[in-house]
């Protein structure tokens, strides 16, 4: 929304979409966020035909449409792929200035979107080992992992 | 210029609230559907064009979040939505794509998860900020205030309303995709909850998580497909309003002149005559009275008597809506559509146990946004 | 495919808050222009394909705000209908229209406001409500992590990317629609702030206010009516992966499939000696680049190295975005079909930044994060 500059004679009603929603997440996410809210375990499911492993998983595999009924176990540590920082405020932000990343986790063949945390963007790198760290207080949803951090500081 | 049929369907088990799926698994039950439907596989389909109603599901960009679910993926993929003809817009949509011979095989795919949102809330939305949405809410006031209209017209009664939710009850016992299979009487009708005078809880649709997939084909590769595939004979609509204050409700004119024009297209002069089975998108009992009369098959207040008659049962002269209608069954992206692939069900003898005997030719209708509406005609004779 | 003809072409001017000014306004204002610009009147046209979003219009049903402007209401009314996505997409479906045998015309229309909503908002709901969403990306975010991709992977230093905005803005001073217009440096544009690293402020397409709308018709019906035709020579969309971690984001499939079916109609081999100018968009700078390895203008890992041998400056080889592009003006929803209208004005020979001789451009639109769906067109003068 660009800031409203208009003369005296121009009108304009300020409103928002007011819907509440609640999104199923389905079996195959429920069982995803279960296994991290329980367990803290996350899982990964198997294309049986083109044998990727997707991290988030998936029910059908886009590409070969077979049904990924398997379940492996990945990570929980594993590599940034990419990685941005936002460095403006804005509504949907889950902290201040959020690291957001592409982490691809060991044994897994796509990566996942997640947080990067207690590490400065110039110390970032493609490539670099992260680990998950676990909120306390898990509720079955992505946010139960607080973010990845880098691999050596989660020593002790 | 290629001449299109719809070579196969499939629908998801539709219900209130599916929370076993997300958006994209339950498109893709559809979807898989379809393909067994047909025989087809992914690799075979050339483009995907998929429909809903974006506030429904909070969801931006649909056809690219779905597309692992909608078979999309490296192919061509595109959206249409209109609102509550969204499903309508899609098979007109359908058939417009494979005609201009760009697309031998394309997968056209509605799907609404009402669960997941206040459809009242959303369809608030639909109407103009300025003018119409401070004194105005859902889509349910403006449908009464029609019925209202329609009844003080012509002394059409709650009873002659609540007879058309019986039939499409009794319908919907047969059809295994329906969502309420529920048996009523005119008195359980008429007893119901008043939600907007005249308008009570069992006049209206439900609300309702589901999906629908239909595959399009061209002339070239339509027969070899299907063993007898359903033709479009003729497609038409009609958006004419974009305020709540500029709508004529009786007769509702945008039907009217769809009809009309799709009628020419076809060569149908007298429709209640020559057409043998209609699925309306009607989604309040009233409307299965007052839109018959928009469509030509009875003349002005003489819907109910064609009702009362007998002549819309499924042994009547023009069966509507064997599926059960919208009445019971109302995933609103999907709605429009479900009518189209239901249609192709009766001329390809595929309905199952709400088949009507040797249909020729079928008619489908789409409702929504401003007293906006959509119409398709199907032959089994090549056009 | 049968002959279409473009034969009609209008835009508002972008700006960054048209608050004097509808949807339904700006959309009568772009009909009106097309109708004028092909010689014809509403009556004319046998039917309306509107393109917008609802969430960008915070509106359901957001086509329900231009159907009067655009003519639905005519007479008994005619036929409409409506594309979600960008314009170049309503283009596609308009088209097919015709090639059915439905209709003889077909009214083009986009809309778009994004002064009234918040954009971050917006494209943070085009990903995964369950798996994606609360991490807090939006659609500036997403191309961050395509940049640093394609950056990382090809080693294309910072100001390869910035020479697209420098050339962009430059090339705008001369067009009277563009919302910036600008003399900027390669410096001026790395030295401003980096919202999401390595994208810089300057390099990110404006947020503008605007409608457009063309006119496509019949190879008779352009005969009849006198109009000065532009014909369609091929045309083609594809989409890939929704989700960022599963795409290979220093490349593009879709936009390379969508290229390469667009040239197989039209009958091109070689895009870079083919085509005489180019229009496409870019969301942000980098994409110039990476865009035009995968439309064939250059090798992949080259978009830098392309742009710095000033093939793509309105005097070069191929000219790339001679109207100032998406990074003057940027209208979601509306830019791809800017693009087509743009390249329409170059084989007219009405341009504001006109290629010499040009005989045949390429128009280009995507849509969704990080260019997930692409669409390309290729337009002749004969």
């Amino acid at each position: 929304m660009n800031s409203i500059e208009a003369p005296e004679t121009l009108l304009w009603r300020e409103s928002r979409i007011k819907i509440p929603y609640a999104w199923a997440a389905g079996e195959t996410a429920s069982r995803f966020f279960i296994e991290i809210r329980d367990r803290k375990k996350i899982f990964g499911t198997k294309c049986p035909s083109c044998d990727k492993v997707y991290c988030p998983p998936k029910k059908t595999c886009g590409d070969c449409f077979s049904n990924c009924g398997e379940w492996l176990e990945v990570g929980p540590d594993g590599e940034i792929t990419g990685f941005t920082q936002a460095l403006y405020e804005g509504g949907a932000h889950p902290v201040k200035n959020p690291v957001g990343g592409l982490i691809l986790l060991r044994g897994a063949s796509t990566a996942m979107l997640h947080l990067i945390g207690q590490c400065p963007l110039e110390e970032l790198k493609i490539g670099m080992k992260v680990t998950p760290v676990f909120k306390e207080n898990r509720q079955g949803n992505i946010l139960d992992i607080l973010h990845f951090i880098p691999a050596k500081q989660n020593h002790g | 210029m290629k001449r299109v049929a719809i070579v196969g369907s499939g629908q998801t088990h539709h219900t209130g609230s599916r929370l076993d799926v997300n958006g994209p698994e339950l498109i893709n039950e559809a979807v898989i559907r379809a393909l067994e439907d047909t025989g087809l596989k992914r690799k075979d389909i050339d483009g995907v064009l998929i429909g809903n109603m974006d506030h429904f599901e909070g969801v931006n960009g649909v056809e690219l979040w779905s597309i692992d679910g909608n078979g999309g993926l490296m192919k061509p993929t595109i959206k249409m939505t209109t609102g509550g003809t969204t499903g309508s817009t899609l098979a007109i949509g359908g058939y417009h794509l494979v005609a201009s011979g760009h697309f031998d095989r394309l997968l056209v795919i509605g799907w609404e998860k009402n669960s997941e949102s206040d459809t009242t809330g959303a369809i608030t939305t639909a109407f103009d900020p300025i003018w119409d949405r401070m004194v105005f809410a859902g889509a349910i006031s403006g449908l009464a205030i029609d019925a209202m209209n329609y009844c003080h017209k012509f002394g059409v009664t709650p009873k002659d309303a609540a007879r058309v939710v019986v039939r499409d009850r009794m319908n919907a016992l047969k059809n295994p995709f329906a969502h309420v299979r529920k048996e009523i009487t005119i008195e359980e009708v008429l007893r119901s909850p008043l939600i907007a005078d005249p308008l009570r809880l069992w006049d209206m649709c439900p609300r309702t998580d589901g999906a629908c997939a239909v595959i399009y084909a061209s002339e070239d590769v339509a027969e070899k497909i299907a063993p007898k595939p359903t033709w479009i004979l003729a497609a038409a609509n009609r958006h004419p309003y974009s305020y709540v204050g500029d709508v004529e409700c009786y007769p509702i004119t945008s039907l009217y002149h769809a009809s009309r024009e799709a009628y020419a297209k076809a060569g149908i002069k007298e429709p209640l005559k020559e057409i043998d089975v209609m699925e309306l998108y009607t989604p309040y009992s009233y409307a299965n009275l007052s839109w018959i009369e928009a469509l030509g098959l009875a003349k002005p207040g003489e819907g109910p008597k064609l009702v009362w008659d007998g002549a819309t049962e499924m042994d009547g002269e023009l069966p509507i809506n064997p599926s059960g209608g919208v009445i019971c069954t109302n995933p609103i992206g999907a709605t429009g559509l479900i009518r189209a692939a239901e249609c192709a069900g009766q001329i390809s003898g595929k309905a199952g146990d709400h088949q009507v005997p040797g249909v020729k030719t079928a008619l489908s209708t789409g409702f929504g946004g401003c007293f906006w509406s959509d119409i398709l005609i199907y032959g089994e004779k090549k056009p | 495919m049968d002959k279409i003809a473009v034969i009609g072409v209008a835009q508002t001017p972008f700006s960054p808050n048209k608050s004097g000014e509808t949807y339904a306004d700006l959309a009568y204002e772009a009909t009106t222009k097309a109708l004028e610009d092909a010689g014809l009147a509403i009556a004319d046209i046998g039917n309306i394909i509107t393109t917008s979003n609802d969430f960008w219009d915070g509106r359901t049903i957001s086509s329900m705000a231009v159907g009067d402007s655009a003519g639905a209401a005519y007479g008994e009314g005619k036929n409409i209908s409506t594309v979600e996505g960008d314009g170049t997409l309503g283009a596609f479906y308009g088209m097919t229209r015709i090639l059915s045998g439905s209709y003889e015309s077909t009214l083009v229309l986009a809309h778009s406001k994004l002064s009234e909503g918040n954009n971050h908002l917006i494209t943070n709901a085009f990903f995964d409500p369950t798996y994606e969403r609360a991490i807090g990306m939006d659609s500036l975010t997403a191309s961050a992590l395509q940049a640093q991709s394609y950056y990382n992977r090809y080693k294309i230093p910072p100001r390869q990317s910035a020479l697209a905005v420098v050339k962009n803005r430059a090339n705008a001073i001369r067009n009277p629609n563009a919302h910036l217009q600008e003399e900027l440096t390669i410096e001026d544009v790395l030295r401003s702030p980096q919202p999401a690293p390595p994208i810089h402020e300057m390099e990110i397409a404006p947020e503008s206010d605007g409608a457009a709308a063309l006119i496509l018709t019949t190879e008779s019906f352009a005969k009849k009516h006198g109009a000065k035709p532009v014909w369609i020579e091929g045309v083609s969309f594809c989409a890939e992966g929704h989700r960022l971690g599963e795409r290979r984001l220093w490349e593009s499939p879709a936009l390379r499939q969508a290229a390469q079916k667009a040239y197989k109609m039209a009958g091109i081999d070689n895009p870079r000696k083919d085509i005489d100018v180019a229009e496409i968009y870019e969301a942000c700078s980098y994409q110039e680049l990476l865009w035009s390895e995968e439309l064939g203008f250059c090798a992949q890992g080259q978009g830098g190295a392309f742009i710095e041998s000033r093939a793509t400056q309105l005097k070069g080889e191929l000219p790339i975005n001679p109207s100032g592009g998406c990074l003057s003006a940027h209208a979601i929803i509306v830019a791809g079909l800017v693009r087509i209208i743009e390249a329409v004005l170059q084989l007219r020979g009405e341009a504001v930044n006109q290629v010499e001789d040009a005989k045949r451009a390429l128009a280009h639109g995507q849509y969704g994060l990080a260019g997930q769906s692409h669409c390309v067109w290729i337009l002749g003068k004969n």
